[in-house]
């Protein structure tokens, strides 16, 4: 852990004229404990780098809450010092995950989604929804591209909207909605592979699976 | 409203309660009078709801609350 985020660092806060504050920033910032947890484990992939991010997050915000605006989104805040704090410490300590597979996936992205027609399997979408596994989410969420994965977790992990998504991202709302939808199409993508590959789907391509054509109700 | 719009954008803001009552009337109208897209709507929000399911939440470790209290100089 950074030296700065030890207890006696926190002496130079002026927090002896103010121990209310701190009261109060305790009591409405400890609750999202588990959800910032939560974040963290997923940004940084480990136990042990999730807990010092989270330490850290919350030494930051409680320095720094007399900047926070009153009747704002706390939850929000909290979330975008975390972000900050992730990538201008921890990322670069972040083993990173093969890209190849993703990179081909992106390249034949358009070309999936604007696929059409003719494909006579049977509701395979279904088929596939029902049997992914848990650990094949997580995996094929884990090696996503960090930029879509932040706003994949933010949104639909955190519950997020893409107003609050993109004041934690701090990009604008376009931004967050090109990022999800592409994220969510790789991990699509990547699960469909998973679900053949691991022979829960029978025979066709993902490719022609992903006209979905031969689905019905 | 077309077909592409929908597949690549509409049926996301649809999932994510994100369309406007404007849109939202445009995107019914569009995915009644196409089986496609209402298609790809369910497939859609299906998938979304495995992945939101399916992702183990990650709760915190026991003694990391009371690390994080005890570091706090209102505390000392």
């Amino acid at each position: 852990m950074p030296a700065e985020t030890t207890p006696e660092a926190a002496t130079d806060l002026d927090l002896e004229s103010a121990p209310r504050l701190g009261w109060d920033f305790e009591a409405a910032a400890i609750p999202y404990l588990d959800g910032l947890y939560n974040m963290a484990y997923r940004l940084t992939r480990n136990a042990e780098d999730a807990e010092d991010l989270v330490q850290e997050t919350y030494f930051k915000a409680y320095k720094h809450y007399d900047k926070f605006e009153a009747g704002t989104n706390l939850k929000a805040w909290l979330f975008r010092i975390m972000k900050n704090t992730f990538i201008n410490g921890y990322r670069k300590k972040q083993s990173q995950p093969p890209q190849s597979a993703f990179s081909e996936i992106e390249g034949t992205l358009e070309t999936l989604v604007e696929a059409e027609t003719g494909h006579q399997a049977k509701n395979p979408e279904q088929e596939f929804l029902a049997k992914v596994l848990d650990e094949d989410v997580q995996h094929a969420l884990d090696a996503l591209r960090e930029d879509y994965r932040m706003v994949i977790l933010l949104v639909d992990l955190e519950g997020f909207s893409y107003k609050e998504a993109a004041s934690i991202l701090e990009v604008p709302v376009g931004t967050v909605m090109s990022r999800l939808y592409r994220g969510r199409r790789m991990l699509e993508r990547v699960l469909l592979e998973y679900a053949q590959n691991h022979g829960y789907l029978r025979g066709g391509e993902p490719n022609k699976m992903r006209t979905r054509d031969a689905a019905k109700n | 409203m077309n077909c592409k719009q929908v597949k690549e954008e509409m049926v996301f803001l649809f999932a994510d309660n994100e369309m406007g009552q404007e849109l939202l009337v445009a995107f019914k109208r569009h995915v009644s009078a196409c089986p496609h897209c209402a298609r790809e709507a369910r497939f859609t929000r299906t998938f979304l709801t495995i992945v939101r399911k399916r992702v183990v939440r990650q709760s915190a470790p026991r003694g990391l609350r009371s690390k994080i209290l005890a570091s706090f100089p209102h505390r000392r």
